[in-house]
């Protein structure tokens, strides 16, 4: 099976890290951007299986970045994942395949992950 | 003819004349024989044409037959008295008169010709009606209409009289003025003397009187001088009316007008077509303009080209009686500078009711829409501090949260109670940001629904669940009907769903059943909790879905902010609902829940 790449793009590296040890040894290779300049870069190198996007980021706004990889047909069929500490963002967040408030259950993190990644 | 009867004749014709009565005679043949002046002017007749003309000429054809009958039989027994009948002028026009009539007699007794005394009626009646009728006016009149002779003596008094200086007619007929003039006025009533003695009018001459408590009272006097026939002055006549009243409404006027001209507001008066009548000191100041360089122009100087329109439809509504309140409009400043204002306008009625004006209250707001715009600013701002607020709080929760879950798993079993309790104690921290920033959202009028379609008996099922497992000491009693489908934020209404749970949960310190019912019955959701808690007192049970309400009023040691049921309370209506609680103390509580199954 080929490994799985996820991009976690999230500016506090406590919850990076948090996400990473949820994710760590399910065979799945993580890589985290602190900003969406990061995430651009990343995404000219590599484009990845899955992406955790933060709603709120220093450089940018992740639903905004949502649609335009949505929008666009090299990055349109990957799938995303928002995250917001405001749950009610939810409805503003239908161009991603998942959404997650923030602070979050754990294991409820892990399916959405797991269920999108087995697509 | 002697000397003697010829003088006689003249005075018998200089009798005739002076009489204030017509007389005419005819002979046997019906001929006019005399007449005097009196006679020709009521038939408005010459002497010649009178005299040879047949008496008929002056009785109505009807009446022929009265006068020949007259002539016939009741002359013989002497005289015919007061004979009320008609005649004719010479231009046609009929007299009521009464009559007297008498037979002329030779010295043999032979009936020679007729006199006849001739009295207009109506001048009669007329002036007795008239009499009568200025008697009852003097009478009835409020004013106090008094007569007296030019040294003063009072010689008539009406009922107004009475009523103002408070004596009655008895008292005062005889008795000199002066008993109506305060002691340091006498001298006034000496100058009204020697005007109307001069023969002159004396009008609206505002002084103070006596009443006959001794109370000075404020009076107009108006005093005429009474003449009689001849033009000779007899007497005085005063009438004095009691200004007490309008002396209270000058004063009221005055203060009104102070007010008005003194107002910080702009207050201006114009024609129904526009024209300004009136300018105050506050209109000078916001517009520009002194008074006496707009009155009589129309209002349209202090009107933007783009919205005379407006002024179109004001005073269209002015002239059907309607008001504009506060109307937040722009007006030019003397010189075209923009103002931003807020206009009152008002008809302004006569007293017929007539609408013959608008009055219009011009306030300055600039420092109003200036103070807005401040504050639109500071709650954008503070919109964005929440903002911030919400994600820098929620940041150090979230790694906390999930620092913790992960804990939970590595620690030892017997050690994962306190892990779960630190959690616990998280996840009520992140319930009061969320309040908190749902409160500030609600008094932003910033709280977002997003309406969909979803099974409501699902939602309910889910939340159940959570609180089963985290509550063994209480029996969720579940009555749903099965796929209870709704429109609406599925996300705050489970909101709703757990804030109802919770409190049921945590006003039932002592556990027991906790049931919850749903059904759709008219394309209305109607969900309830029912527990068997402490119970809500009948006075609170208003209350509690006010803001901060249980902050006071619910036992302190149960914690919570007391946002829930004020946000469930916004969540519910915002979807056309309605939720209220019944309880009494000691008897458990049951809210319930109406939702309309679609949003139309």
């Amino acid at each position: 099976m080929v490994q799985k790449t996820v991009f976690i793009v999230e500016d506090d590296p406590d919850i990076q890290e948090v996400i990473s040890l949820i994710l760590y040894g399910k065979g799945y290779d993580i890589n985290t951007c602190g900003t969406a300049g990061d995430l651009k870069k990343e995404m000219n190198i590599q484009l990845p299986d899955l992406i955790v996007l933060d709603v709120r980021l220093p450089d940018g706004n992740g639903i905004e970045i949502c649609n335009e990889i949505k929008k666009d047909p090299k990055t349109s069929e990957i799938p995303i994942i928002l995250m917001s500490a405001n749950k009610y963002e939810r409805a503003e967040t239908s161009c991603a395949n998942g959404f997650i408030s923030k602070p979050f259950n754990i294991g409820t993190f892990k399916d959405k992950v797991e269920k999108l990644l087995l697509r | 003819m002697t000397r003697n009867s010829d003088q006689d004749l003249f005075t018998l014709r200089s009798i005739l004349e002076s009489l204030e009565e017509a007389i005419i005679t005819h002979d046997m043949a019906d001929k006019i024989l005399n007449s005097n002046q009196l006679a020709e002017q009521m038939f408005d007749l010459s002497r010649t044409e009178l005299y040879g003309m047949s008496i008929y000429n002056l009785i109505p054809l009807p009446l022929h037959d009265e006068y020949k009958e007259i002539l016939k039989r009741r002359l013989d027994s002497g005289s015919v008295s007061h004979l009320k009948t008609i005649r004719l002028t010479a231009n046609g026009k009929s007299l009521a008169v009464s009559l007297t009539i008498s037979a002329i007699k030779d010295d043999n007794g032979k009936i020679i010709g007729v006199s006849q005394i001739i009295r207009e009626c109506d001048a009669e009646r007329a002036f007795e009606e008239k009499q009568s009728i200025l008697a009852a006016i003097i009478e009835d009149s409020e004013d106090a209409i008094i007569s007296k002779t030019l040294q003063g003596y009072i010689t008539s008094w009406n009922k107004g009289a009475e009523q103002i200086f408070g004596y009655t007619k008895e008292e005062v007929i005889g008795k000199h003025i002066n008993l109506l003039i305060p002691s340091e006025r006498v001298r006034e009533e000496d100058m009204i003397l020697n005007r109307i003695r001069e023969g002159n009018k004396m009008t609206h001459f505002e002084t103070i009187r006596l009443t006959k408590s001794g109370n000075e009272i404020p009076i107009s006097l108006t005093a005429s001088p009474v003449k009689d026939k001849r033009g000779q002055i007899m007497g005085i006549s005063k009438i004095a009316r009691n200004i007490s009243y309008k002396k209270i409404s000058e004063e009221r006027q005055a203060i009104l007008a102070a007010i008005v001209e003194n107002s910080d507001d702009a207050i201006i008066s114009k024609t129904v077509d526009g024209l300004i009548t009136s300018w105050n000191r506050g209109a000078e100041k916001i517009f520009g303009y002194k008074e006496q360089e707009v009155i009589g122009q129309n209002i349209s100087i202090i009107i933007p080209s783009d919205r005379i329109d407006e002024e179109t439809v004001i005073l269209k509504n002015i002239r059907s009686g309607v008001t504009v309140d506060h109307f937040q409009t722009v007006r030019l400043r003397k010189g075209g500078m923009p103002l931003d204002i807020s206009l009152s306008v008002s008809p302004i009625k006569d007293s017929a009711g007539r609408i013959i004006g608008a009055s219009k209250i011009a306030r300055d707001i600039t420092f109003e829409k200036l103070a807005q715009s401040i504050l639109k600013e500071r709650n954008k701002r503070k919109d964005e501090f929440i903002a911030m607020a919400s994600h820098e709080l929620k940041t150090p929760l979230t790694s906390m949260s999930g620092y913790l879950q992960l804990l939970e798993i590595k620690v030892p079993d017997e050690d994962k109670v306190f892990v779960k309790r630190i959690i616990r104690q998280q996840e009520r921290l992140n319930n009061l940001f969320n309040d908190l920033f749902d409160i500030s959202k609600i008094q932003a009028g910033k709280l977002k629904f997003s309406f969909e379609n979803f099974d409501m008996t699902q939602l309910i099922l889910e939340v159940i669940d959570s609180f089963r497992n985290a509550n063994p000491d209480f029996r969720f009693q579940v009555d749903l009907q099965e796929n209870l489908l709704i429109e609406g934020d599925s996300i705050r209404l489970e909101q709703v769903i757990t804030n109802l749970l919770a409190n049921a949960v945590k006003y039932s310190p002592n556990g027991g059943n906790v049931e919850v019912r749903a059904t759709i019955h008219a394309e209305e959701l109607i969900f309830s909790i029912r527990d068997q808690g402490l119970g809500i007192a009948s006075e609170h049970l208003r209350e509690i879905f006010n803001q901060y309400y249980r902050a006071e009023q619910i036992d302190t040691k149960i914690a919570g902010l007391g946002l829930g049921l004020y946000i469930s309370k916004e969540i519910i209506e915002r979807h056309g609902g309605r939720i209220w609680a019944e309880s009494s103390l000691g008897e458990g509580s049951k809210f319930t829940v109406i939702l309309p199954t679609s949003q139309k």
